[in-house]
């Protein structure tokens, strides 16, 4: 784990002190990051999930980006956003539904300004409220 | 026993020089604080931090010596030094010596008073003393568990890239083939050329030019890393490579149209890419570096190569845009100086996140953000004529020539210049550099001089070699081999300057 990604996993575990905070080394040297049992409305099925990201080894020069969680996410009511994609092969045919949400126009993750705690609350309240 | 050698940048030493040379014409000092790296021609101090001694905390020595620096100066130092996980140095002038210096009995007692309590304030780095003539400088360094070592160089990078050593060194002949280069900038700047090592990554269409200028050039030693294969769409512009080429490494093609035009140049062809730890260390020992590919993540790992180990660069690219109803929009070619004290790749916008991010997905991961933005998540061929490729290595290799012989004047901007070949234009691309910035800024998370005191930020080990095992071994020059010759060279440009450990 490089020392950026150190940094980022404190900062998430700092930021959801009430969730299991885990995180998995990837042989290319990426880092994944996982908050365990997030509530995400009753709109989704299934309501509560293990939100993940990829920190990649060049983090945070590269986004924190896409998020994922177990495949088959949907709605309830069938409707369908193009952020959620519920079964992508993400490398060696790993399942997984990917949420493609990032900052409009942002061209780097801002360090100054925003965490990656803070970018987790902030997909989690678009889950909440999606659009 | 190790040789070692240091480098700080242009701005720290004319900083460092102006408190150790006043106008009183005294003695002054000044701490440095260092990362350290160890490559395969040995270890080298990177100097990260300046930090001037005051004159009422240099004071008339109580142990016999001219001046010492006081105890509560140099312990502040060893703790600060310490908690920002750097190795100490311990610098002061003697203002009479010029081109040659060195150290005092007094000096070198003060090394054995002092050197081992601040070996254990600093975690057991090594702690160095160096002493500055006007244009020379001698070091002793004291590792743990290791006798004392001489500083065998200490190089100056930045806009003109200088040497300092403790005493001058000879200059020999030029060889008769560079005799009108000679004209230009003397028998001393080709010995710079000659003794220089210059690593080129990418071996396509721009790098195999990079590596036919500097083997014109006479740089001696060159480090071509890439690894790709020719193909028959690379014979436009892959120079030196021909239709028989075709399946063999381009490294390898590299390595035979150096060594045709010059057969003294050692040239290490090493199949890898800078993204993996392993291959980005291949770079260590370089004291110039072009990049010469078209991916950002390679972009990336220059950037982050070059200012954790003070490696003065330039990136070079040239770019054909489409427009929309079809046609070329924008023809421009790109080179990106990478002087380690001006706005780096990532500060200058070369390194765009979404492109660096995107890179790294599986095509599929690609494909789904693709249902956002329209991309289908294939990696696209970009156009690529060896006309452009060679106005942004010209321009690369030019920049670089003036840096090494010290021609570049202080007042010239080094900022990135593109050029429009439809309107004829050359401009310069202004760019700021961020304080904070990861890279090149000042604050203490940034990778700056750090060496191998911070992890690279890159991918572990070596690049996958599965396309080289299915090479012939003929086409591939051994690691092993490029050791022994990247020493080899190393140890005949120290034999020149009268490196006698």
């Amino acid at each position: 784990m490089t020392e950026e990604q150190a940094d980022a996993l404190a900062n998430v575990k700092a930021t959801f002190t009430e969730h299991v905070v885990d995180h998995e080394e990837a042989a290319d040297g990426g880092l994944l990051v996982i908050v365990r049992q997030v509530v995400i409305g009753d709109g989704w099925n299934p309501a509560l999930i293990d939100l993940a990201v990829k920190l990649q080894v060049t983090f945070p020069s590269s986004m924190p980006y896409p998020f994922y969680c177990a495949p088959g996410l949907a709605r309830i009511d069938g409707q369908t956003f193009s952020q959620v994609q519920p079964n992508v092969d993400i490398g060696a045919s790993v399942m997984r539904t990917q949420i493609s949400l990032t900052v409009q126009g942002q061209l780097q993750f801002d360090t100054a300004n925003e965490t990656l705690g803070s970018r987790f609350v902030a997909v989690i309240a678009w889950l909440r409220s999606p659009r | 026993m190790s040789r070692w050698t240091g480098t700080i940048l242009e701005r720290d030493y004319d900083a460092l020089h102006q408190q150790l040379f006043q106008p009183d014409h005294d003695e002054h000092a000044a701490f440095l604080y260092a990362g350290l790296v160890e490559t395969l021609c040995g270890r080298r101090l990177l100097v990260r931090r300046v930090v001037p001694v005051a004159d009422h905390e240099f004071v008339p020595s109580n142990r016999g010596a001219y001046r010492q620096i006081v105890p509560r100066a140099v312990a502040r130092a060893a703790l600060e030094c310490d908690e920002l996980g750097l190795s100490l140095l311990w610098a002061h002038s003697h203002p009479a010596s010029g081109d040659a210096v060195d150290f005092s009995g007094d000096d070198l007692a003060a090394h054995v008073y002092a050197h081992p309590a601040l070996i254990d304030m600093t975690h057991d780095r090594p702690v160095t003393g160096l002493v500055f003539g006007e244009n020379s400088v001698a070091g002793e360094i004291w590792a743990a568990g290791e006798e004392p070592t001489r500083l065998t160089s200490l190089r100056v990078v930045g806009r003109n890239l200088k040497t300092l050593t403790p005493r001058p060194c000879q200059v020999g002949a030029a060889a008769e083939r560079f005799a009108r280069q000679v004209l230009m900038f003397g028998a001393p700047g080709q010995q710079i050329l000659r003794e220089m090592t210059v690593a080129v990554v990418g071996a396509g269409g721009g790098g195999s030019l990079l590596v036919e200028m500097l083997t014109h050039l006479g740089v001696g030693h060159i480090i071509v890393i890439d690894y790709g294969v020719v193909d028959e769409t690379n014979l436009s512009r892959i120079v030196g490579a021909a239709p028989a080429d075709v399946g063999r490494l381009k490294v390898a093609v590299a390595h035979d149209l150096a060594t045709r035009i010059d057969p003294d140049v050692v040239v290490d062809a090493v199949y890898g890419d800078i993204a993996y730890v392993d291959d980005a260390r291949r770079l260590l020992d370089a004291d110039f570096a072009f990049l010469a590919t078209d991916n950002i993540l390679s972009r990336y790992a220059f950037n982050l190569v070059c200012h954790q180990f003070l490696i003065p660069g330039v990136q070079v690219g040239a770019k054909v845009t489409g427009g929309n109803a079809g046609g070329i929009e924008l023809i421009h070619v790109m080179e990106r100086p990478v002087t380690l004290q001006d706005a780096c790749l990532d500060c200058s916008g070369a390194i765009p996140a979404d492109a660096l991010t995107r890179e790294q997905l599986s095509p599929e991961a690609r494909r789904a953000q693709g249902y956002i933005d329209g991309d289908d998540g294939a990696d696209i061929e970009e156009p690529s004529v060896i006309t452009l490729n060679s106005i942004s290595t010209s321009l690369a290799a030019t920049d670089f020539l003036l840096m090494a012989i010290a021609l570049m004047p202080k007042e010239t901007s080094l900022e990135a210049s593109a050029y429009y070949p439809q309107e004829r234009e050359l401009r310069s691309r202004a760019a700021v550099k961020r304080p904070n910035c990861r890279f090149c800024g000042d604050g203490e998370k940034s990778v700056l001089a750090r060496g191998d005191l911070k992890a690279l930020s890159l991918k572990p080990g070596a690049r996958p070699s599965r396309a080289v095992e299915a090479m012939p071994k003929a086409q591939l020059l051994a690691p092993v081999g490029a050791v022994a010759r990247a020493r080899d060279f190393m140890a005949e440009v120290l034999r020149r300057h009268g490196d006698d450990h």
